[in-house]
C-alpha cells in the first residue's frame, strides 16, 4: 500500500535522523515550539497554561544561558526547570530543603519571567563560585545577567517590572551595588564583562570548590572589579594597570592598540610583557585586540606562545561590544601537568 | 586562523561534570495555590488572614503569596514585597 514511499525512505530517515540531532542540539527551540503551540489552548486549559509559563520561560532562560557558555562555558551550566507542584509534604520540603515559588497565568507571564529569571539566575550563575564571590558583587552579577536576560527577550513589561521592582529600589538604597552595576554595564558594552569578569569568577570556583571561603578571598573579587573599572574606563593612549596578582586571582590582560608600538619594535614588546608577567606568576594571561590590524597583531602573538610549555592556549573568540569595532579576546592559562 | 568556539579543557572538566545536571524551580501555578496551602495545613490560617509573612511580618493573601521555604524546621511563607524577595533569592544562591 505504502510502497511508492519505498524510494523516499531514506531521505525520510535522513531527515529524521537531522530532526532527532536538532532537537538533541537545540532543546531551547523545542520548548520554545511547545510554548507557541499551547499559547491558545492556554486560554481555556489549566494543564495547557501550566506548560505555556514553564515552556516559555524555561526557552528564554535556557536560549540565555547557552548563548552565555557559548562564549565561556560553564557560567551558567544548568539548564532551568520549572517544575509544578499542586501540593506538597513538610517533611519533605524541609529534608530537602526546597523553596516553592508561586507563578501566575499566561495573562502574567511577562512578571513570571521575571520571578523565574531572578530565582534561576540565584541558584544558576556560577553556581561554584557564587560562595567566594563579595556578595555584593556577586547581587551586582545577578542584576546585571538577569536584566540581559530580559532585554534579549524585548520584553518591554518584564524589563519594566524588573526595573521598578528590583534593580531601581535595589540599587537606590545600597551605593555600592549601584557602582558596582556602573562598572558591570561599562564592561558589557566593551564585551569584557562575560569574557574577562565572569570567566574570572568562574575560575575562581573552578580552583577552589568545594574549600571553606574566606574574607580575603572574597575580597580579590572586589579588588578585579576595581581593576577592571579601569579597563572599562580606559582612554586611548593612556597607561594603566591591567595586572592583579592576589592568591586565587592572578592575571594580566594585555591590549593590542598601539600600532606606533608594532611598527617601531615589532611585537617584541608585548612577547616580552608577557613573559616577565609569567615569571612573575601571573597564570592568566587574556589579550585583547580591537580592529582588524591589532587582531592579526594579537593572532601573531598568540602564535608564539603556541609551543609554551609554561602557558596553554585556552580559546579565542570575538566579543561583541556596543558600537565598537571587531574585538578579539584570546585566553592564555598556565599549562597544566 | 578562525574562530573557534571554547573547547573542552581538562581544567573545566569539575564543571562540566555537572552540565547535564538542571537548575529546578519548584512552582506552584495561582490556581492550585488553595490546594497546596491545604497540604501544608495553611490554607485555614491564610484565610483567617492569620497567616504572615516570616520576614516582614505582613498579612499574606493569596495576591501578595510568594512562595513557601523550609527554615529550622519550619515551613516558613513569604510575601511579594522587593525586600522578601531578595532574602529569600539570596538563600537560593546559598543552597549549593
Amino acid at each position: 500500500m505504502m510502497e511508492w514511499l519505498l524510494p523516499f525512505s531514506w531521505t525520510i530517515i535522513g531527515i529524521l535522523v537531522l530532526l532527532i540531532a536538532y532537537m538533541l542540539r537545540n532543546p531551547e527551540k523545542i520548548e520554545g515550539a511547545v510554548a507557541l503551540l499551547s499559547r491558545i489552548p492556554a486560554l481555556w486549559s489549566l494543564k495547557f497554561d501550566k506548560t505555556y509559563v514553564a515552556s516559555d520561560v524555561q526557552s528564554k532562560l535556557d536560549s540565555f544561558a547557552k548563548s552565555v557558555n557559548s562564549e565561556t562555558v560553564g557560567i551558567m551550566p544548568y539548564p532551568a526547570r520549572i517544575e509544578w507542584v499542586s501540593s506538597a509534604d513538610r517533611q519533605a520540603l524541609i529534608r530537602n530543603n526546597e523553596i516553592v515559588i508561586k507563578l501566575d497565568g499566561h495573562a502574567k507571564q511577562e512578571r513570571n519571567l521575571v520571578y523565574a529569571a531572578v530565582a534561576y539566575v540565584a541558584r544558576g550563575l556560577l553556581p561554584f563560585s557564587r560562595q567566594y564571590v563579595d556578595d555584593r558583587v556577586m547581587k551586582s552579577c545577578d542584576l546585571v545577567i538577569t536584566s540581559k536576560i530580559l532585554r534579549r527577550e524585548r520584553k518591554e513589561g518584564s524589563l519594566d517590572i524588573f526595573f521598578k521592582e528590583f534593580l531601581n529600589p535595589i540599587v537606590e538604597q545600597d551605593t555600592e551595588i549601584k557602582k558596582n552595576v556602573g562598572i558591570m554595564l561599562k564592561l558589557d558594552d566593551s564585551g569584557y564583562f562575560t569574557a574577562i569578569l565572569l570567566r574570572e569568577l568562574w575560575d575562581l570556583g573552578r580552583k577552589l570548590y568545594p574549600q571553606e571561603t574566606s574574607d580575603a578571598t572574597k575580597q580579590e573579587t572586589k579588588d578585579l572589579l576595581q581593576m577592571l573599572e579601569k579597563l572599562a574606563e580606559k582612554k586611548k593612549g593612556e597607561d594603566i594597570n591591567t595586572t592583579l596578582q592576589k592568591k586565587n586571582i592572578s592575571m594580566t590582560v594585555v591590549l593590542v592598540g598601539r600600532p606606533e608600538v608594532v611598527a617601531s619594535y615589532g611585537i617584541d614588546p608585548y612577547i616580552k610583557w608577557i613573559n616577565r608577567c609569567l615569571e612573575n606568576g601571573i597564570r592568566t594571561i587574556h589579550i585583547l585586540a580591537r580592529g582588524k590590524v591589532n587582531i592579526i597583531v594579537a593572532r601573531v602573538i598568540a602564535e608564539h606562545f603556541s609551543n609554551s610549555m609554561k602557558i596553554e592556549k585556552i580559546e579565542e573568540e570575538r566579543i561583541s561590544g556596543k558600537d565598537l569595532p571587531e574585538t578579539v579576546h584570546i585566553l592564555f592559562k598556565e599549562r597544566v601537568a | 586562523m578562525g574562530y573557534r568556539k571554547p573547547k573542552i579543557l581538562k581544567l573545566q572538566t569539575v564543571a562540566l561534570m555537572r552540565c547535564n545536571m538542571e537548575k529546578r524551580i519548584l512552582a506552584v501555578h495561582e490556581k492550585d495555590l488553595d490546594a497546596f496551602l491545604k497540604s501544608l495545613g495553611l490554607l485555614e490560617a491564610l484565610e483567617k488572614q492569620e497567616l504572615k509573612c516570616a520576614l516582614c511580618g505582613s498579612t499574606i493573601t493569596k495576591e501578595n503569596f510568594l512562595c513557601v521555604y523550609p527554615e529550622n524546621g519550619e515551613i516558613k511563607v513569604c510575601c511579594n514585597e522587593l525586600e522578601c524577595y531578595k532574602a529569600i533569592a539570596r538563600r537560593m544562591g546559598k543552597e549549593e
